[in-house]
Parts: C-alpha cells; sequence; structure tokens
C-alpha cells in the first residue's frame, strides 16, 4: 500500500494544477509569497468548509476544477447561503468568547423548565454574535454592528427579556429593548455584559477593557507596565493612584472614562435576576460618582452611553481591527506587523467598499495566506513555520458536515453535545468554552480523534441505516449504491471513488482504492454488508484528509 | 519549521510510525520529576490558614483561630479544621507556603488565567501545559486534565481532558454514544478492532505523504494522536478514568496515572467540600469544611506518594511535586452577608520534590498585600520583589528541569523554594 496517498496528493515532480486566475482587482497580491496556492477543488472545499461548514458538492468540485474562475461564482452561492451566517456566528465566537455554557442567571431564575437551561444560554452567549452577524450577512455598514438601535434576540431571550420581538415569529429575529437604553449595537447588549461582567467595585473597568481589546484591538492587558502594589483598602486610594500613579494612570486614564460611559448596565448584585436583565437608565452618571471620571473617547468628551457607538464606528482602529479579527478567523493564525501590508490592503478594500463585511470575506478569500497550500521550494524556515498552509477542522465545522453528510447530529436530550463541555464534548472535540479554552485547538489531539472516532461511528451508521436499509434520502451514497453490490461490480467501485471525492475532494489511488476495498471484503466477511459500509465510512471519516483542509 | 528532522526531537514515538512507541521512548531517558497540580476553585481566605494577621486592625480573623507553628511553617490553626495541623504535623517538613502572590485582578477567568499562565493572553499555555510538553519522555498522558483551569494553546495536544463529567471515559468504551437522541448501535469489538487498525494505517500513509511545514506538523500529530488513542484504549480499564467521586478518589487515579509511569503533569479541581465553591461571598465559614476537604486529600496524597513505588524505581514521592494554587485570596473584612469578597493577594503551597520544605516564603503587610521578597532567602525585604504569578512559572519551570529563563524572560524563580539552587 505504501505510496498509494503520493498518487491522491501529488508527486512532487508533477506539473501542479493551475491555480485559480483573479479577475477582479482584489488587494494586490505579494510576488514573493512563500507558498503555492491550493488547486481549484481543493480551494473550493476549504472555502465551502469556512463560509458553511460543509463539504462542496461533487458536481461543483468537477465544475472548478474544468473551470478554476468558477470558485468566484460559488463563494457569491455561499455567501447567500443561510449557513453562512450560522457559520460566521461561530467565527465570531471564537473571538468574542460568550458562548459559554453558563451565566450568573439561569433558567431557575426565570421559572423556566429545565430543558430550557442549555438553549437558554446558548441564546445568552449568541446574542451579540447573532446582530455581527445580521450587520455582516444583510450587506448592512459594518458600524452598525455598534451604532444599531436594535438587537437579534431568540424567542427564548424575547420571553423572560424587555424586548419588543416581532408577534408570532420564533428563533432570531431583530428586536429592540425596551428598557431605556441607547443605540449601540452589541455595545447594548445584555449578552456580551453578561459575559463581560464586573465586580461591583471594579466599576467597569473589566468591560471596558473587553470592549476596546474585541473592537479596536487594543488590549490593556497586554501594556507593557510594571508596578508596585500599593496597600489598598479603600475605592478613594483605588481611584488615586489610577489617576496619580504614572504606571497605573497611563492605562486607566483612558479605560476609566470609557467604562464611565457603561454605568446602565452596572448592578448593584452581581446575581440578580432584575439587576441584571434591565438596563438602568438612571445610573449612566454614576460613573462620575464612583470612578470620579466623566465619560470619554481616549480624551475626547462623551456626553454619554449613547456615545459610545458612535465613537467606536468613527475610530479609525475600529475597521482595521475588523480586518485583522477577520484574518485572524480565515488564515487561521495570529496577525502580527509583518502583515501589515497585507492588512492595511484590506483595509483600504473595506473602506472603499463601504465598510460591507461580504466584501471583506471576500478580500480575504482572495488573499495569498488564506489560499496557501503548500511552502514554495524556497521558503524559509520562519514561513513554514507561519503559513497555515494546512487547517483542522473545528468542533462545529465537524458537527456540521457530519450532519450534512449523514444527518446525525449529536444530541441528547436535545442539547447539542458538540456545543457544551457540562455533558458533551465541545472541548475534548477541539472547541472552546470561552473560559477556560479560549482558542480552538490548532492541533489534532487524543480526545479530539476520539471524538471524531465516536462521531464518524456514529454517522456512518446513520447513513447505511437511513439510506441503505430503510430507503431514506441520499446524503452521502449514490443513487446506484446498494447492499447487494461488492467490490468488483462497476457501481460499488465508482461509489468508492465518489465517496474519496465527496469527503476529500480528490479521487483515490488505485492503491488506496484497493485498499478500501480489502477492508471492505475483511468487514464483510466477520460481519455483513451493511457493517462493511458502516465501518468504512466511518474510517473515512477518520482519515486525515477528511479532518484537514 | 516542521521537518522529519524536527519531527525526531518533538514526538519521538514516530519514528518508524510503531505502534510500540511510548515504551520504547520511555527507555531512552531517566526519570525526569512529575507534578500533581491541586486548584482550589473561587478563591481561598487566607486568613484561615496561611496569613495568620491577628494584630491586624483591617483583617477580620475568625474568633475561635490562633496562631501555631509545626515543622518551621506558621499557621493559622482552629479546631474546626484539624486537617489543616494534622497535614503540616505530617508533611509540613515538605512544604514551602508562599505568601502574599499577587493575582493582579479580582475577576475570576481573569485571575485564573493569570495565576496559572501569567498573562491575560489566549495564547498562553499554562505552567502544567508547559511542563508537560517539555517531557523528554512523551508519556501516553503527558498532561492529565481531571478538573480546574487548564489553559493551552501550542501545547494543547500535550493535554488529556477527562472532561467535567467523565465524559473520557465514555468515550472509550463507547458508551457516550449510548447518550444519543438518534439511537445508535453499539459497535462490535471485533469490528471496531478492525476500524481502529485500518484508521491507524490510513493515517499512517498519510503522515509519509506529507513533505514539510504544516502539512507534514497535522498528519504528524494526527498520526501520533491515533496511537495514543489505540494505547490508551488498552490501559483505561486498568486505569478507571471514571472512578470514585471525591476529591481523595480522583487524586488517587492520578497517582495510578503517574505509578504507571503515564503522565508527567495532572490537574484537579476543587470546588469547594460538597461543590459549594470557595467563592465565599455569602457565609465564609463554608470555608471551614472546604479547608478541612482540601487538607484531608493533600494528606492523602503526599501518604500515597511516599508509598506508591515509581515505575523508574523508589517511591513517586522521590520524583513528584505537588502544587496547590487558588486564583485569588479574599477581603480581609466582612461584607454584609458574612461573606468575604475577592482580594487580589494569596497564597500558595510548593511540595514535595526538590522543594525545601518547612519554611514560609513572603508575608503581607499592614494592609494585607503581598510584601516584597528576597527572592534566596524567602524573607520580606524591602529591596526584594513583590510575588506575582510569573514567580510561581519560573519556580515550577526550575523545578522541572526546564530553562525558566528562555521560557520566562527577566523572571526569577524563588530560589529560597528549591531545594537544589
Amino acid at each position: 500500500m505504501t505510496g498509494w496517498l503520493l498518487l491522491v496528493l501529488g508527486c512532487p515532480g508533477d506539473p501542479p494544477d493551475p491555480p485559480v486566475e483573479d479577475t477582479q482587482a482584489w488587494p494586490a497580491q505579494d510576488p514573493d509569497f512563500p507558498g503555492e496556492p491550493l488547486a481549484a477543488p481543493a480551494l473550493l472545499r476549504r472555502i465551502s468548509l469556512d463560509l458553511r461548514g460543509q463539504l462542496p458538492q461533487v458536481d461543483d468540485l468537477a465544475r472548478v476544477e474544468a473551470d478554476p474562475a468558477a470558485v468566484d461564482d460559488l463563494i457569491d452561492a455561499y455567501l447567500a447561503d443561510p449557513a453562512w451566517r450560522d457559520r460566521l456566528v461561530d467565527l465570531f465566537a471564537e473571538q468574542w468568547l460568550t458562548r459559554v455554557d453558563g451565566f450568573n442567571i439561569d433558567y431557575t431564575d426565570y421559572h423556566l423548565e429545565p430543558a430550557l437551561e442549555h438553549p437558554l444560554d446558548r441564546a445568552i452567549g449568541e446574542e451579540p454574535l447573532r446582530l455581527l452577524a445580521h450587520v455582516a450577512t444583510e450587506d448592512l455598514p459594518w458600524t452598525d454592528a455598534v451604532t444599531a438601535d436594535y438587537t437579534v434576540a431568540h424567542d427564548l431571550l424575547a420571553a423572560v427579556w424587555p424586548l419588543d420581538y416581532p408577534a408570532g415569529e420564533t428563533g432570531w429575529q431583530v428586536a429592540r429593548y425596551t428598557d431605556g437604553r441607547p443605540a449601540g449595537g452589541v455595545l447594548m447588549t445584555n449578552g456580551l455584559w453578561w459575559r463581560y461582567y464586573t465586580t461591583p467595585n471594579n466599576y467597569n473597568r473589566t468591560r471596558a477593557a473587553a470592549l476596546a481589546r474585541l473592537l479596536l484591538c487594543d488590549d490593556y492587558l497586554q501594556r507593557p507596565i510594571a508596578f508596585e502594589a500599593p496597600s489598598i483598602l479603600e475605592r478613594e486610594d483605588v481611584n488615586a493612584a489610577t489617576r496619580e500613579l504614572e504606571s497605573c494612570a497611563g492605562c486607566h486614564s483612558t479605560l476609566d472614562p470609557m467604562a464611565s460611559a457603561l454605568f446602565g448596565f452596572w448592578w448593584f448584585d452581581l446575581y440578580d435576576t432584575a439587576e441584571m436583565t434591565r438596563y438602568h437608565p438612571e445610573r449612566e452618571q454614576l460613573g462620575q460618582v464612583y470612578l470620579e471620571m466623566a465619560p470619554s473617547w481616549y480624551g475626547v468628551p462623551m456626553a454619554g452611553p449613547a456615545d459610545l457607538g458612535r465613537f467606536v464606528a468613527a475610530d479609525s482602529r475600529f475597521p482595521a481591527c475588523t480586518v485583522a479579527r477577520l484574518a485572524t478567523s480565515l488564515w487561521r493564525r495570529d496577525t502580527d506587523a509583518s502583515d501589515f501590508t497585507a492588512l492595511k490592503e484590506l483595509e483600504d478594500y473595506f473602506e472603499d467598499h463601504e465598510l460591507r463585511y461580504g466584501e471583506l470575506v471576500r478580500a480575504v478569500l482572495h488573499s495569498d495566506d488564506y489560499r496557501v497550500g503548500a511552502l514554495s521550494d524556497g521558503a524559509t524556515d520562519l514561513a513554514a513555520d507561519r503559513l497555515v498552509t494546512s487547517r483542522i477542522l473545528s468542533a462545529e465545522q465537524l458537527a456540521s458536515v457530519i450532519e450534512q453528510l449523514t444527518g446525525f447530529r449529536w444530541t441528547w436530550d436535545d442539547r447539542d453535545e458538540l456545543a457544551n463541555d457540562e455533558h458533551g464534548y465541545r472541548i475534548l472535540a477541539g472547541g472552546l468554552d470561552g473560559i477556560d479554552v479560549a482558542r480552538p485547538a490548532i492541533h489534532p489531539t487524543l480526545t479530539r480523534t476520539l471524538v471524531i472516532k465516536r462521531l464518524g461511528q456514529a454517522g456512518a451508521d446513520a447513513a447505511v441505516r437511513g439510506e441503505l436499509v430503510d430507503g431514506g434520502e441520499r446524503l452521502l451514497f449514490g443513487d446506484a449504491l446498494t447492499l447487494d453490490l461488492r467490490p468488483g461490480d462497476e457501481a460499488f467501485d465508482a461509489e468508492l471513488t465518489r465517496l474519496h471525492t465527496r469527503l476529500f475532494g480528490a479521487a483515490p489511488s488505485a492503491e488506496r482504492l484497493a485498499a478500501d476495498l480489502a477492508f471492505w471484503t475483511q468487514v464483510a466477511a466477520a460481519a455483513d454488508a451493511q457493517t462493511a459500509w458502516t465501518s468504512l465510512v466511518a474510517v473515512l471519516l477518520r482519515d486525515p484528509a477528511f479532518w484537514t483542509y | 519549521m516542521w521537518t522529519r528532522r524536527r519531527l525526531l526531537h518533538t514526538l519521538p514515538g514516530l519514528v518508524g510510525a510503531t505502534l510500540a512507541w511510548p515504551r520504547v521512548a520511555r527507555a531512552a531517558t531517566g526519570p525526569e520529576r512529575r507534578f500533581l497540580f491541586l486548584f482550589a476553585q473561587g478563591g481561598w481566605d487566607q486568613t484561615m490558614v496561611f496569613a495568620p494577621l491577628f494584630d491586624n486592625p483591617y483583617v477580620e480573623m475568625e474568633d475561635d483561630a490562633e496562631v501555631a507553628q509545626v515543622n518551621g511553617l506558621t499557621f493559622v490553626d482552629s479546631p474546626e479544621r484539624p486537617a489543616v495541623r494534622l497535614f503540616f504535623e505530617d508533611f509540613g517538613d515538605q512544604v514551602a507556603m508562599i505568601n502574599g502572590l499577587e493575582a493582579r485582578s479580582v475577576a475570576h477567568d481573569t485571575c485564573l488565567r493569570l495565576v496559572m499562565t501569567g498573562s491575560q493572553s489566549a495564547n498562553a499555555d499554562d505552567w502544567s501545559a508547559s511542563i508537560a510538553a517539555h517531557s523528554q519522555r512523551s508519556p501516553l498522558m503527558p498532561m492529565v486534565h481531571m478538573s480546574g483551569p487548564s489553559y493551552s494553546f501550542q501545547h494543547g495536544s500535550s493535554i488529556v481532558r477527562v472532561g467535567q463529567a467523565n465524559q473520557l471515559p465514555k468515550l472509550l468504551d463507547g458508551s457516550a454514544l449510548d447518550e444519543s437522541d438518534m439511537i445508535v448501535p453499539a459497535t462490535a469489538a471485533d469490528i471496531e478492532a478492525l476500524q481502529d487498525q485500518y484508521a491507524a494505517t490510513v493515517a499512517h500513509e498519510r503522515n509519509k505523504a506529507a513533505l514539510r511545514g504544516r502539512n507534514l506538523e497535522l498528519l504528524a500529530r494526527g498520526l501520533e494522536a491515533e496511537e495514543r488513542l489505540a494505547l490508551l484504549q488498552e490501559v483505561a480499564d486498568e486505569l478507571d478514568l471514571g472512578s470514585g467521586d471525591s476529591l481523595t478518589d480522583r487524586s488517587r487515579i492520578l497517582i495510578r496515572a503517574f505509578e504507571q509511569d503515564l503522565s508527567r503533569c495532572a490537574m484537579l479541581g476543587h470546588e469547594g467540600a460538597m461543590g459549594l465553591s470557595w467563592d465565599t461571598h455569602a457565609a465564609n465559614t463554608d470555608q471551614i469544611i472546604h479547608y478541612q476537604e482540601l487538607f484531608t486529600t493533600l494528606s492523602d496524597v503526599m501518604g500515597n506518594l511516599r508509598d506508591t513505588p515509581a515505575p523508574e524505581g523508589g517511591v513517586l514521592a522521590d520524583t513528584t511535586t505537588v502544587v496547590v494554587l487558588s486564583e485569588m485570596g479574599r477581603y480581609p473584612q466582612f461584607n454584609g452577608r458574612a461573606g468575604k469578597e475577592h482580594w487580589t493577594f494569596t497564597s500558595a503551597l510548593i511540595m514535595g520534590a526538590g522543594v525545601r520544605g518547612g519554611q514560609v516564603v513572603g508575608g503581607y503587610d499592614d494592609a494585607a498585600a503581598g510584601q516584597q521578597v528576597d527572592l534566596a532567602s524567602g524573607e520580606p525585604h524591602d529591596s526584594g520583589e513583590f510575588l506575582v504569578p510569573d514567580h510561581i512559572g519560573a519556580t515550577l519551570y526550575r523545578l522541572a528541569g526546564m530553562d525558566s529563563e528562555a521560557l520566562l524572560p527577566g523572571v526569577s524563580p524563588i530560589s529560597a523554594v528549591l531545594e537544589d539552587r
């Protein structure tokens, strides 16, 4: 069997497949870029997984192989797919970290039934992400993310929060708070400030730091400061220190005035339902009492929280940060100073296109760093460490792809087992819980491998039973396949080739095909054809060519 | 860069890609220190054990507590938590108590990350992950995370997480799929064995085809994970990761992993007795039973390490360092609910192998804040350094035989704690 994969992946001496040609005026690409782009089918597979969490159809793979420029048409189609919105929520969740398993207030505080525990937590955590995804997918100016006079709420939230939610609707809908909070997009969502809350005596500083980090990429906690801790037992002493000690004032002179604009969300008690559920317009001025600071934005006075979103939107760091965050999401690596030129070009492109997020996505999808699939011959070690020529499927992608292929979604008591850690397998699958694990896994791990194994077994069983035994809709298998067929039958072998193309984006080598057939035959001899197909699909779903892209 | 040469150094098991790998690798080097972390989650009240601030007018101490000295340690003794005294009497000579450590925040998630990594960065690996990843022996589960905080990014593949509801054992034996709304029939053992065998072959073949860079790295680590998984499934029944409910039971599982040479590091979180949490904003007296349970377990841990043979000879106590942390302390005065709010200054315990025990390092000043410390002597000194989590990290790295200066530039270990300075 040795060597059969070389045929799948391409031999070093083979002429490379033609890369996708760009015909639009995307940001300039670096002629000295030390990587080689993916061939069109592999690129389409990557784009489809990133934008929809799904694999491309075999026909579409064939289409772009024949006409690489067709990738752009499919990008348009994917961006119009409802799955893009869900996928965008997943991508935002990786950075905003609001999709946590629990908040200080839970279903019991609202006298809801236990079955709603997880759905409620999920709805709270996704509120800001859904608003961001709404602005992005509705082709609205990205500044709406911080200035909109509405939120996007689930009907579960509408039942317990002061929201004007459209009558007769369910699920995620545009809705408006009715508790007097000003317009401010995500800055005025409960979901954001329930995740980034403050202890009563820290007076919103934690929130201000989160705001600056998430929206401006200005991380106060990463600033290189050295200070000697004063003995502080009284609030007055703290405030004096933040103003008078140089090492403190460097951050607090801008942080505290920002925090001062958030006192409508300030709670006297961290666990009080009424306190946390409602915004408190009457407290908006309390920052001037507790922090002894009037609201201002990096030195420019603000009238109050109603100005907050407008100041964020007008800050030049806001679009730059948006670009850097999206690049991090799609390049699957952190950006740094060496990306300055590429990011600046993307930022210019974003601004030239009126801050439409979809256009920015298109531009990033055309960047060298996104399309890279291999190192150039002369690539330096630095480039080799840096370029993400291959990625692994996230926990969310694993769940959605398996569902797309087999119809199997791992739920238990209607709780998505790849979306929680209290009972499920999110972190074990390489996902993040937003608290302890704040980055998705970048490498395969033992537990992730084990989750994929079980997920593959379950998905394979669902597909084989549902399609080949019960005669249900064909999601995974071609119409010609039946359990009566045997290796050597033309339809059998053709189906195996089609499966490889479907799952891996490439047809198998002859050696691999032979190996798969031998495995199928071995299992069929030990059990039966149904078990053989189930086992073969289970192994295909464990194949690194499936979980990398 | 990920090249095959680098793989030989970082993933020794992949040399020849044999499923017999860990055992081969173990024979190559001598024993290295193991680390067991216990973490009191929620913020312990330093004035109940570590900080005898009875004469401080700003600090509200318990009525029935008093200063005690045992085995060179000065601590707060109370008849309501005898396990503390018993522990210090039996093992105090192995314990370095570190006082006045500043977490530098008062928010739980921030403090947890700071205390375990020294950084707020989401990209930081915690002390345990970093030590595990630097193992020269490549154990099967370099770091076992039973519960408690765990932060990893680059070293994520070194961590094996059991899951907060014991999910790993269920995944291993397949019973996890019994808990699915869509019925999933169990896979017969002989069929599953065939699947595993072929999946390993596929991973191996894919790995051979990769050339360099990230493609190679992912495939190599994927193969490594498949191999580790196969071995873990062999020992899972004996290890019994899902057994026991109590803190003591869970600690014994981790010691079993050490005994079988399966791990270098382990983390066990303690959410307080009966899971009531150390975060006592109300009813601070709950800390009494939390400390009682924690120190009962600590005695059990140290006793077991003393009595359990090590795979390389001797006993586990010879090579195991135990680290006990909490993300913050508690405000020195009571609030209106007989509770205590958060306090950025806290304490820590480092004990066992490599540690100069029977000493208190650092201290609290008149405002219950950490004092500057002479790192060499451990004594408070005006020209010393304020203790922060990085000092703990550097000390642990040094105990682990790692280059702490390279990993934490400019941060000195607390050399007073080190037996071998």
